[in-house]
C-alpha cells in the first residue's frame, strides 16, 4: 500500500520513529516536574473521559432517538417520496469534490509513518476508552472497543515492522481515498446499527441488523461516484487541467445554486409564460447587451463606453429607486439585468482588446444573463414540494447552505468594503470604516435580529422576502465586514512599487486592483480568510435563536419534544457536536496545509 | 446539595454571595447560603471562559513563537533560567505583538455574553426582546443595543490601544 514516489516534503528528512517506551520517557517522565504534570494533568483527562463514556452510556441517554431521527438531523422535514432530489444533489456536490482532487492534484504528503502513527493512537485510545468506561456501557460494545483497538494498535505496529523507512514512504492520495471510501462503505454495510423508522405515530426498531438498503445504497453509489469523479478526472486533468480548473472554479461560485433551487426545491414553471416572457427577455439582454459590449470594447472607445455605462448605471438605479417608491412597475429581473450591463460596460474598457478578446467578452456576458435569468426565474416560481411546515431547509443542509453561501456572497462584498477602506477618496473610505467598524462593533445575534425584525419594514408594499433570506442577507453583511478587514491585512502587505510599476506601464486604476494588487493581497490572506470561513460555519448556529431550523435548533428542542423521546437532549446534542467538530477541523487541516503550501511558494 | 447551589436562577440572583445565617445557634451549612449561581448564569459564565481561554491560548502561542529564537539562545548564554527568561526576556516582547488579538479577544467576549439567549439568561438582548414584543419599539431598542455594545467596544478598544501605545518601541 506505499508509494515509493518522493514529494517536495520529502526534502526535510524525517527522523526514524523511536521506540514507544523511549518516547514516553523523553517526552512524559523526563524530570520530577515533568512527572507530577504528567500524573496530574492524565487524571483530570481520565476522569474527563469517563465522564464523557458515562454519558454515552448512561442509561437515560436514549440513542435510538438519534439513530430514529437521522433524517431530521440532516434534511429536516424534506418529504420523504422526494427524497432521491437530497441524494442526486449530494452526488452533484461529490462529483464535484472529486474532479476538484483530480482538477488541483491534491497529494497531501502522507507518510506512512503518520498513518501508522494514527492507527496505533486511535487503537489505543479505543482500548483505553473500553477499560475505563464505567460499568453501564453494555458488554457487546466494550468487547468490540477491545477487539477494534487491539486490531488497529497491532496492525499499525506490524505495518511499521514490515514497511522499511516508513517515515519516507509515501501514501499516495488516490489510494487514502480509496481506502477510506471503501472503509466507510464496508462500515455501512457491516455494523449492526438496526433499522429504525418513524412513520404514521409509530416507532418501529429493528435491532442486530444493518441500516435500511435506501440508506447504504445511496451512500455506497456517492462514495463510487466520488472514486470515479476522482480517477476519471485524474486520466482529464493530464490533458485539459487548466479548462478543467476553469469550469470547476465556475461550477463552485453557481453550481450550488443549481442544486438548491433547481434541484432541491423543483420549481413548477409555467412553461407557456417562461416561452412568451422570460425567454424572450433573457434572449434581448443577452444578444443586445453582448452586442453593445462587443462595439464598446474596441481599444480607443474608453470615453464612450464609460458614458455610456455611467448612463445605464444611473437609469439603472433610477428603476430601483422607481421599485421601491411605486412609480412604475418593472420585472425584478429586468431591474437587475441593467444594472448589470450598466456597471460591467463602466469595467468594458479594463477588458478592451483584441477581436478574440470582445468575443470573449461578449460570450462571457450572454453566459452570465443565461445564468442569472435561469436562476431568477426558478427562484421565483413556486416550488412543487409539499412541505408540513414552510422552511424547506433544515437540518445539517441548511446549516451547509448558508455557511456556503454567506461565504460566497461575502466575498465580493469584502473585497470591495476592503478597497474602499483603503482608497484615498475620503467618501468612500469614511462611508467603508464607519459600515465595518459598526458592525464590527455589535455582536452577529443583534445583526440577525435586525434583519430577521427590521428588514420586512423596509421592503416596499408587494415585496416579500422570507425569514431565511433575511437572516442570510444580514450575515452576509456581516461577514463581509469581517472579511474586508482580513483583506485589508493582505492589501497593505502589498508593496508601493507593485503600484508604482503598474502607473508606469500605463494601467487603469481598475486594471491595477484586479490584475496586480489583489492577486498578490488575496494570497496574503487566504489563511485568515479560511479561518473566518470556520467561524461562519460555527456560526449558523445563531440562525436557530432566529428561527431556521438548523441542526443544533432540531437537537435541542425539536427532539426533547417529542413523545417518544420526551426530554433526551444530550444525545442528540453529543452527536451535532461530532458533527460539527468533523467539519471544523478539516476545514482547519485543510487550512494548515494550505498555508504550508503557500509559505513554500515564498521560501527563498 | 450541588442542585441548590445553581438554584433555578429566576428568583434570585445570577450570581450571590449571601451570608450564611445563624440559625438555632449553628449556621445551616447548606444551600442557598453561601455562593450561589443560577445555571443560565453557570452555563454562559463557563461556556464563555473556556471558548475564549482556547482562543487567547492561540493567540498567545502565536505571539511567543514570534520572538526569534535567538532572545531564548541569548537569554540561556547569559544564565538565565528558563522561568527567568521567559518572564523578563520573552514574554515582554511576546505581549507587543499577542495586544492587538487579545483586545479583540475581550471584544467578541463583550459581544459573545449575547449568546446568553440561546442559554436562557436574561442579557440585554433578551431583555430588548422582551421589550420590543410587548411594545413592538424595535427601532428604539436596536438602537440601544448599538449605543451599548458600540460603547463597550469603544471603552475596550481604547484601552487596549492605550496599553499598545505603552508596549510599543520607541523609534527614533
Amino acid at each position: 500500500m506505499t508509494d515509493t514516489s518522493l514529494s517536495n516534503s520529502s526534502l526535510q528528512p524525517e527522523t526514524p520513529l523511536p521506540s514507544p517506551a523511549r518516547w514516553v520517557r523523553d517526552n512524559l517522565f523526563s524530570s520530577v516536574g515533568n512527572t507530577l504534570q504528567t500524573v496530574f494533568f492524565s487524571i483530570v483527562i481520565f476522569g474527563l473521559l469517563r465522564w464523557l463514556l458515562g454519558q454515552v452510556f448512561s442509561e437515560e441517554s436514549d440513542w435510538e432517538s438519534v439513530a430514529t431521527n437521522i433524517r431530521l438531523l440532516m434534511t429536516y422535514n424534506y418529504p420523504a417520496d422526494q427524497f432521491v432530489r437530497i441524494w442526486v444533489a449530494a452526488g452533484i456536490v461529490f462529483f464535484a469534490v472529486g474532479s476538484s482532487f483530480a482538477a488541483w492534484n491534491i497529494n497531501p504528503a502522507v507518510t506512512v509513518r503518520r498513518l501508522v502513527v494514527g492507527f496505533v493512537g486511535f487503537g489505543v485510545f479505543l482500548l483505553l476508552c473500553a477499560v475505563i468506561a464505567p460499568s453501564v456501557a453494555p458488554s457487546s460494545i466494550r468487547n468490540g472497543m477491545y477487539i477494534v483497538g487491539a486490531v488497529l494498535a497491532v496492525g499499525g505496529l506490524a505495518i511499521q515492522r514490515l514497511v522499511p523507512a516508513a517515515h519516507l514512504r509515501f501514501v499516495s492520495f488516490a489510494r487514502l481515498l480509496t481506502g477510506a471510501s471503501a472503509v466507510i462503505v464496508a462500515l455501512i454495510w457491516l455494523l449492526p446499527f438496526g433499522r429504525h423508522s418513524f412513520s404514521d405515530g409509530e416507532l418501529t426498531i429493528e435491532r442486530g441488523v444493518s441500516v435500511a438498503s435506501s440508506t447504504k445504497v445511496p451512500w455506497t453509489v456517492l462514495f463510487v461516484v466520488l472514486l470515479v469523479a476522482f480517477f476519471g478526472g485524474r486520466v482529464l486533468a493530464s490533458r485539459f487541467a487548466s479548462v478543467m480548473r476553469r469550469a470547476l472554479i465556475v461550477w463552485w461560485v453557481i453550481g450550488p445554486a443549481f442544486v438548491l433551487f433547481l434541484v432541491l426545491r423543483d420549481p413548477a414553471f409555467d412553461w407557456g409564460r417562461v416561452w412568451s416572457v422570460d425567454v424572450p427577455i433573457a434572449a434581448a439582454f443577452a444578444l443586445g447587451g453582448g452586442a453593445l459590449l462587443y462595439v464598446l470594447a474596441r481599444p480607443g472607445r474608453g470615453d464612450l463606453a464609460r458614458a455610456i455605462g455611467a448612463l445605464l448605471t444611473v437609469f439603472a438605479i433610477f428603476n430601483w429607486v422607481a421599485a421601491f417608491a411605486g412609480w412604475y412597475p418593472m420585472l425584478q429581473k429586468v431591474r437587475i439585468s441593467f444594472l448589470l450591463i450598466g456597471l460591467i460596460t463602466l469595467l468594458v474598457p479594463t477588458f478592451a482588446g483584441e477581436r478574440s478578446a470582445r468575443i470573449r467578452l461578449a460570450g462571457s456576458w450572454i453566459g452570465l444573463v443565461v445564468i442569472v435569468h435561469w436562476l431568477l426565474t426558478a427562484i421565483n416560481t413556486e416550488s412543487t414540494l409539499v412541505i408540513s411546515a414552510p422552511p424547506f431547509l433544515g437540518g445539517l443542509v441548511l446549516t451547509v447552505t448558508i455557511a456556503y453561501y454567506v461565504m460566497l456572497a461575502s466575498f465580493p462584498l469584502g473585497v470591495l468594503l476592503s478597497l474602499a477602506r483603503t482608497s484615498k477618496m475620503p467618501i468612500f473610505r469614511v462611508l467603508s470604516t464607519t459600515f465595518i467598524e459598526v458592525v464590527r462593533g455589535v455582536p452577529l445575534i443583534t445583526v440577525l435580529f435586525f434583519f430577521s425584525i427590521m428588514l420586512p419594514l423596509f421592503l416596499p408594499r408587494g415585496m416579500g422576502i422570507s425569514d431565511l433570506a433575511a437572516v442570510f442577507i444580514g450575515y452576509t453583511l456581516f461577514s463581509a465586514a469581517y472579511m474586508a478587514e482580513n483583506l485589508r491585512g493582505g492589501l497593505q502587505s502589498v508593496r508601493r512599487g507593485q503600484y508604482e510599476a503598474s502607473d508606469a506601464l500605463g494601467l487603469t486604476t481598475v486594471q491595477r486592483t484586479v490584475f496586480i494588487v489583489l492577486p498578490q493581497a488575496l494570497r496574503v490572506a487566504i489563511p485568515n480568510l479560511v479561518g473566518q470561513a470556520i467561524a461562519t460555519f460555527k456560526e449558523t448556529s445563531l440562525i436557530a435563536i432566529v428561527g431556521g431550523f438548523d441542526i443544533l435548533r432540531i437537537a435541542n428542542s425539536t427532539i426533547p419534544n417529542q413523545p417518544d423521546f420526551l426530554g433526551q437532549k444530550r444525545p442528540a446534542l453529543l452527536f451535532i457536536a461530532v458533527v460539527y467538530f468533523v467539519f471544523t477541523y478539516s476545514m482547519s487541516k485543510s487550512a494548515q496545509n494550505l498555508e504550508k503550501k503557500l509559505q513554500a511558494g515564498q521560501a527563498r | 446539595m450541588v442542585a441548590d447551589k445553581f438554584g433555578d436562577g429566576r428568583g434570585s440572583q445570577p450570581f450571590d454571595a449571601m451570608k450564611p445565617t445563624l440559625t438555632d445557634g449553628r449556621f445551616i451549612n447548606y444551600a442557598p447560603t453561601g455562593l450561589t449561581m443560577s445555571v443560565f448564569y453557570a452555563s454562559l459564565f463557563f461556556g464563555l471562559v473556556f471558548y475564549t481561554s482556547a482562543f487567547i491560548a492561540e493567540v498567545v502561542r502565536g505571539g511567543i513563537l514570534a520572538v526569534p529564537s535567538g532572545q531564548a539562545e541569548a537569554a540561556a548564554a547569559l544564565g538565565l533560567s528558563r522561568g527567568q527568561a521567559l518572564r523578563k526576556v520573552i514574554l515582554p516582547q511576546a505581549f507587543r505583538v499577542i495586544m492587538p488579538p487579545l483586545g479583540n479577544q475581550y471584544l467578541n467576549i463583550t459581544k459573545n455574553t449575547s449568546l446568553g439567549i440561546a442559554v436562557g439568561f436574561s442579557e440585554i438582548v433578551q431583555v430588548g426582546q422582551t421589550v420590543y414584543n410587548k411594545n413592538s419599539q424595535t427601532l428604539a431598542v436596536f438602537s440601544i443595543y448599538m449605543m451599548f455594545f458600540l460603547a463597550c467596544s469603544l471603552t475596550i478598544s481604547s484601552i487596549v490601544n492605550y496599553i499598545n501605545r505603552r508596549l510599543a518601541i520607541v523609534e527614533r
